[in-house]
């Protein structure tokens, strides 16, 4: 079995909650810009703790945020 | 360029200028003999014992002017000072080239020791091998945080 790779939504969940900014997602889980930026490109995967705060500020399940892609 | 990045270019240019200053430091008092005689590790500890505080000292002083004047120079009001999970991913990751270095420096001082080195080699080896996993530790935060992950 390859590499599983951590693919997310958040770029498209931004654009529906008002195009909120990158600024003010990283403010509102108290990250920096540049990690919400790692993560929307699935440069860097998120610990568990900052994956459920990212889905609370959508109001989403985790699922409907983060998925496995199991073809890489 | 972040905070983090700031740092890391000021930290990379101090470790250095500090190297290169007790490379020829050393090559100097070497030069006029003073390794020659009995107290050879005492006279080199005497050295290099100035350059743990003045190295915490410059690396300080050099990130805060640094920080100030890149304010200045960018107008940027308001600098980020946010320390989040992925800058500490970043600080394991560079942790791992200094014990990489300090423990490899470590393993061949005591292989040099064992051949007949002298002990004032084995303290030049130590010390050095530290002092590249510190440089090695900056590079590989600097790489990350320009990579993003």
């Amino acid at each position: 079995m390859g590499k599983l790779k951590i693919t997310n939504n958040i770029r498209r969940l931004r654009f529906d909650a008002d195009e909120m900014t990158q600024k003010d997602l990283a403010e509102r889980v108290n990250v920096t810009r540049q990690t919400i930026v790692a993560i929307e490109n699935a440069k860097y995967s998120p610990t568990l703790e900052l994956a459920i705060l990212i889905s609370r500020v959508f109001d989403k399940p985790l699922e409907d945020v983060f998925n496995i892609d199991e073809a890489s | 360029m972040t905070y983090q990045d700031r740092n890391n270019v000021v930290s990379i240019l101090i470790n250095l200028s500090v190297d290169a200053y007790i490379i020829l430091k050393l090559l100097e008092m070497n030069a006029a003999g003073l390794f020659d005689g009995p107290d050879a590790v005492n006279v080199w500890a005497r050295m290099v014992v100035w350059v743990i505080p003045i190295s915490i000292a410059a690396t300080i002083g050099g990130t805060i002017l640094f920080n100030i004047a890149y304010a200045i120079f960018t107008g940027d009001p308001k600098p980020s000072f946010k320390v989040d999970e992925r800058d500490r991913m970043f600080d394991m990751r560079s942790f791992v080239a200094v014990a990489v270095f300090a423990g490899g420096g470590f393993v061949l001082t005591i292989i040099g020791l064992a051949i007949g080195w002298s002990a004032l080699t084995g303290f030049n080896i130590i010390f050095f091998s530290m002092a590249l996993g510190s440089l090695a530790s900056d590079v590989v935060k600097f790489i990350s945080y320009r990579r993003g992950y």
